[in-house]
């Protein structure tokens, strides 16, 4: 749910200096917004690192306290007991090698947490975010295309409902009714292949995203279609699949890119609320429960790589609009 | 002498013309809106739940109970005559606890929205009007604030502003809404300045400048104006979104400090029992849900009435 | 959201551990010879699998970890000399048999049994369980249970040493290897309970032949994990999958009267109850914790086909009260806000009667007293409750300030924070705050002594009443955070905890249970917990064995009787 709370993704164009109105600049414009994502990443691991040491209670906290050798010991394991300074001082100097550090639960690398969950959260979220592309375009452009007629309605019916019901509560139906009652999938896990394990989660996870990107299909089609030059292509005598493959779709898909970023950024990520009710092990549980375990090192890894992904995924979209938007394009 | 003197004649009138524009623009708009069915309905639906939860929340005879008060001798019933939505696990009522969740629910998303609003229009305008410099420290501002994960940011603003007694900010509830405003104002904000930037080229302003107003009065009598447009529809997609946030909120365990549940709370509270009582679940979704649906068509309605394609 | 279920309390310092304890253990001690651990099995078939829905592990090395599912698999992976049986009485485990102790009884020798084997063919020799020591007390690795060891000479000393790893240090620690097959504890007080403390797992074997020095790391929890290491328990581990799943198999070279029948077991990792209990549903896994919340539901669902086993554990919860903050520091402030809840409704309403409510702090099975033992005293009575509240100059709650009642986030400790705000609001006419925080914050707050009203209790970590006091109730004791202080109870611990005459020690715990009650010392108990499982028909050995021993899963401590019956 966090993709949508973002909202959009609105490229910094046009502004008086977009690079698109001087070709020779636009890669020079990209190399430096990869080159920037180096400050901005640093500025996340500094913000982060301060405000999670802001928050009251430790990695160490338990339910029973500790005793103070042993709490003395598993401060000097983990560098906890150096100045603040200090340790964000080491942090940096191995994140500039390249070492995201070690989780404090487990001693694990970081690195491996993050491997080992982003394998399944990935393919997870991958086939959620096709899902979600797929089933929702085809959708809003059946809508749009069969505008107040019954598709559209259905069209309509499946984008309202979508955005309306809350993941959580849509996975446990889902897992209650057809996983408990009638046995047609799996309740626990994930297994690419096999489509018991499959089905549910992509569906948990991937139907809001669907259904916000049909809304947005259909509405963006519908102006298109109305647009002058869809008349005119259609007065040539182009046939209709023409049209609609060939002008309509694509200058529909400019708005539909200014949410693609923050929903890949999501799904691929992980959510943590399916990740549990399907009892996942991907990445996205590790989000929220390494602040709820105060686990400084999975805190500060999690949070680095969720923003590299969204830094890319927002790069990305700006490439791709840059090569929709036909008016950036001509000028 | 009389020549200049014409000259400014025909400029006033200009900027005249543009105003009346822009009112004229205001209520075509508003009939535009006034037909799209969706909209009405849902904007008549929200009026009615509006009217119904501040009722419910001050009116005995509407809430029927005081959702504080548990009956152990009706725990977790269905719906019934004497409890329309049923009771939860402490016997309390559900309707006047949906009723109560809905108005804080209102609250937080209305208030964010503002709290977004606000900030927006200070960040964006700034980064617009400011020159270069400014546009580009605020642009690199926002870049941070969207890159950093958004529950880590609402739960370390919470837990830095919890437990001291701020007035205001000490109170849980604007403590929520804060702490969602943080993490969502940066659409927003590149929205208004994206407006403002395209704005402050067009005719009206210029001749508005021209005229002789004051920088203040251009941005506020003739840009913001017509910003507003795209920011409005935005604003009211972004109500049920900061609802739902609410709601996610509260289902990972950082919701709302009880007795006061909002929505999300309720159904995150409810969520446990879902096997035990399907009703306590039932009805608080449902009203995130029509909220959500209300708010969604009424700015789909906002969009199409203030769209400028279609002047 | 339960992260690691009941965290196994903590022992006190070595104090408690100096103690002269129960006569009880001490006389079942002096029986001849070693007695079979035999748990009652059912009909079992050779093979199956088992799947089993428990928590994820933290850690697979014993000498560190405190967490309770860490310690049930570290249980099913190695065994130490000794181990507990139904009474939790000490048997020879890796021992040949008891062991031989001193006149002075500081120094035990032990002698192991012939031909013991690790699981990969390597010879299992003294060595081996002095390194797991030697690892217990080395402070590199920050062993959260090292304390127990504190009676043994030189762990303390290596453990505290600010500059880390010293091997002169811990070639002073007591426990020597005098030859193959014998083991030599040197302990600093006489502890008739030293063998219960070798039963425990931060005493089991480290494989030297895998890991030389005592600092090498013991492998994480990863994949890699199993083919490290070696075992002498019932099972090996074969697989480890992060996120989601541990495959056991029998250990070849198991040399324990009960061996395992399975083929495979596998320990499914799964966070959320509710989502066990659907899996439990589907048929996913043979076995699962019931989820609390939902107790009302899965009692009625599961107790026609003996699926749902519920089964008393030594916990007690309570109302804590911070007797520092005023005016809790008022004894009938305490007794009005003690008595104003209904404790039966409390467990009907909350956790579907699935809990015995309690007056008395130490459970009677560990040597305390009967649940209603002080109804009289601190029970249920809205009159007697608004009485205090007047005398303490409160009437009809007149100026009463608002109290905080902190707890954690949780469906259970929420539900129990808004009855008690609800039942003083009825009862009372006060007003209280719920702060509902995340644990870390609360264990945080706790420990800090930052609280008013605080549910929380205390598990057991052995069945002797001086566990449940000492420590937690003398002015000053390491874990009295809500700061009570009354000289008799002073008095008494003093007295008991040294006391060699047993009679007389269990009586004065009983009579500190009494002032406990009587002042609202720190705590007005209200529940003594249980475990509540769901086990399938097929499934033998779990439901026979499930005692108050277990951590995480039903007779997990004796995991070498599960199988299937059919």
């Amino acid at each position: 749910m966090w993709g949508p709370l973002k909202g959009p993704h609105i490229p910094p164009w046009p502004n008086a200096s977009t690079p698109a109105y001087n070709g020779r600049t636009v890669i020079g414009y990209f190399v430096r917004r990869i080159l920037w994502m180096i400050p901005l990443l640093w500025a996340v691991a500094t913000v982060t690192f301060f405000l999670m040491h802001a928050v009251p209670g430790g990695p160490f906290d338990r339910e029973k306290e500790l005793p103070p050798a042993v709490l003395a010991n598993l401060e000097a394991k983990y560098n906890v007991d150096k100045p603040l300074i200090t340790q964000y001082g080491f942090y940096l100097w191995n994140l500039a090698q390249g070492d995201l550090g070690v989780s404090f639960k487990t001693n694990r690398p970081v690195a491996d947490v993050i491997r080992e969950g982003l394998k399944v959260t990935a393919q997870l979220g991958v086939i959620a975010f096709l899902y979600a592309v797929a089933f929702g375009m085809t959708l809003g452009v059946l809508s749009a295309l069969n505008q107040n007629r019954l598709p559209d309605y259905f069209g309509v019916f499946f984008a309202t409902v979508g955005t309306a019901l809350p993941n959580f509560i849509m996975a446990t139906f889902l897992v209650v009714i057809f996983s408990v009652q009638l046995g047609w999938f799996d309740v626990l896990g994930w297994e690419l292949g096999n489509y018991r394990k499959m089905v549910l989660p992509v569906l948990a996870l991937g139907t809001l995203s669907a259904a916000y990107i049909a809304r947005i299909t259909r509405a963006s089609m519908l102006e298109v279609l109305a647009q002058d030059y869809v008349r005119t292509a259609r007065a040539k005598g182009l046939k209709e699949y023409v049209v609609v493959l060939r002008h309509a779709v694509k200058n529909s898909m400019i708005p539909i890119l200014t949410v693609i970023g923050p929903i890949f950024a999501f799904l691929v990520t992980g959510s943590f609320i399916v990740e549990r009710i399907f009892a996942i092990n991907g990445i996205g549980r590790h989000f929220v429960q390494a602040v709820f375990d105060r686990d400084y090192g999975l805190i500060m890894g999690t949070t680095l790589f969720y923003a590299a992904v969204v830094a890319f995924a927002n790069l990305a979209v700006d490439i791709l609009y840059a090569v929709v938007d036909p008016r950036i394009r001509y000028r | 002498m009389a020549e200049r003197a014409r000259t400014v004649e025909r400029i006033e009138e200009l900027g005249e013309v543009a105003a009346r524009r822009e009112r004229g623009l205001w209520s075509d708009a508003f009939r535009r809106l006034t037909r799209n069915r969706f909209a009405m309905v849902a904007l008549v639906i929200l009026a009615t739940v509006a009217v119904v939860v501040l009722l419910g929340n001050n009116f005995d005879a509407v809430r029927r109970y005081d959702p504080r008060v548990q009956d152990y001798s009706v725990v977790q019933a269905g719906p019934s005559a004497s409890h329309f939505f049923g009771t939860d696990q402490l016997g309390r009522d559900n309707w006047s606890r949906v009723l109560q969740g809905t108005l804080i629910s209102l609250q937080v998303g209305l208030g964010v929205q503002v709290l977004v609003l606000a900030i927006g229009l200070l960040v964006g305008g700034i980064a617009a009007l400011g020159g270069r410099l400014l546009d580009n420290v605020l642009m690199r501002l926002t870049d941070l604030t969207y890159a950093f994960p958004d529950l880590l940011f609402i739960i370390l603003v919470r837990a830095a502003l919890s437990g001291r007694d701020w007035p205001v900010i000490g109170e849980p509830v604007p403590q929520m809404i804060f702490a969602i405003a943080f993490v969502s104002w940066v659409t927003i904000a590149r929205l208004v300045r994206g407006q403002m930037l395209s704005l402050k080229e067009r005719d009206f302003v210029l001749a508005a400048q021209a005229s002789g107003a004051s920088p203040l009065r251009v941005v506020f009598q003739h840009m913001l104006p017509n910003t507003l447009g795209p920011i409005t529809v935005a604003i009211t997609f972004g109500i049920p979104i900061a609802i739902f946030a609410e709601a996610v909120l509260g289902f990972i365990g950082f919701g709302l400090p009880p007795p006061t549940a909002s929505l999300g709370r309720l159904v995150s509270d409810g969520y446990s029992f879902v096997q035990v009582n399907i009703w306590v679940v039932v009805f608080p979704a449902a009203a995130i849900g029509l909220l959500m649906l209300c708010f969604t068509f009424l700015g789909d309605g906002l969009r199409d009435a203030l769209d400028p394609r279609q002047r | 959201m339960a992260s690691g279920k009941w965290r196994l309390p903590f022992l006190i310092a070595a104090i408690a551990l100096v103690a002269v304890l129960a006569v009880s253990c001490g006389e079942e001690e002096e029986e001849e010879g070693p007695t079979a651990t035999t748990a009652p099995t059912g009909e079992r078939i050779e093979g199956g699998s088992l799947t089993v829905a428990t928590l994820e592990v933290d850690s697979l090395d014993p000498h560190y970890s405190s967490f309770s599912q860490d310690i049930s698999l570290a249980r099913m992976l190695w065994r130490s000399l000794y181990t507990l049986d139904y009474d939790n009485v000490p048997q020879p485990a890796m021992a040949a048999e008891l062991p031989e102790i001193s006149e002075d009884g500081k120094t035990y020798t032990v002698k192991l049994r012939d031909g013991l084997k690790w699981s990969d063919g390597d010879d299992l020799l003294a060595e081996d369980f002095v390194m797991g020591i030697y690892r217990t007390c080395n402070p590199v690795h920050a062993g959260e249970y090292q304390y127990l060891l504190t009676n043994i000479i030189g762990c303390d000393d290596h453990f505290g040493n600010e500059a880390g790893y010293d091997e002169s240090l811990e070639n002073l620690i007591g426990a020597e290897a005098i030859d193959d097959l014998t083991l030599e504890f040197a302990l600093n007080e006489p502890q008739p309970t030293f063998p219960i403390i070798l039963s425990l797992w931060m005493a089991f074997p480290a494989p030297v032949h895998l890991l030389p020095e005592s600092s090498d790391p013991w492998p994480e929890p990863a994949p890699g994990a199993p083919a490290a290491l070696a075992y002498n328990g019932p099972y090996i581990l074969t697989e480890y999958q992060p996120g989601d799943h541990a495959t056991l198999e029998p250990n070849p070279n198991w040399i324990g009267e009960v061996k395992p029948t399975l083929d495979t077991l596998s320990l499914r990792f799964i966070d959320d109850f509710a989502v066990s209990n659907n899996a439990y549903r589907a048929g996913e896994v043979d076995f699962s914790n019931a989820d609390e919340a939902q107790l009302v539901a899965i009692v009625p669902e599961f107790e026609a086909t003996g699926e749902y086993v519920k089964v008393e554990i030594p916990i007690t919860i309570g109302l804590q009260m911070q007797l520092e903050a005023p005016p809790l520091d008022n004894l009938d402030v305490r007794l009005a806000l003690a008595r104003a809840f209904d404790r039966e409704q409390l467990n009907q309403v909350v956790y579907g009667g699935g809990h015995t409510p309690t007056t008395s702090w130490i459970p009677l099975a560990d040597g305390g007293d009967l649940p209603e033992a002080f109804e009289d005293v601190i029970g249920f009575d809205v009159e007697a409750a608004k009485e205090h509240l007047a005398d303490a100059g409160y009437p009809d709650g007149e100026d009463f300030p608002v109290l905080s009642i902190l707890v954690r986030d949780t469906p259970t400790y929420r539900g129990v924070a808004e009855f008690l705000q609800e039942s003083f609001r009825t009862a009372l006419n006060i007003d209280t705050e719920v702060e509902v925080v995340d644990a870390p914050t609360r264990s945080a707050r706790y420990t800090a002594e930052d609280f008013e009203l605080f549910p929380g209790g205390w598990q057991h970590d052995y069945p002797d009443p001086e566990n449940w006091i000492l420590g937690q109730f003398e002015t000053g004791g390491s874990l009295n955070n809500y700061s009570c202080s009354n000289t008799e109870i002073d008095e008494l611990a003093a007295e008991a905890r040294f006391n060699p005459n047993n009679e007389e020690r269990l009586q004065q715990y009983k009579d500190i249970n009494r002032l406990i009650a009587e002042n609202v010392c720190g705590v007005a108990p209200y529940l003594h917990f249980a475990n509540h499982y769901l086990i399938k028909p097929y499934v033998v050995g779990m439901e026979e064995n499930a005692t108050g021993q277990d951590s995480v899963m039903a007779g997990d401590w004796i995991a070498e009787a599960w199988g299937r019956s059919q």
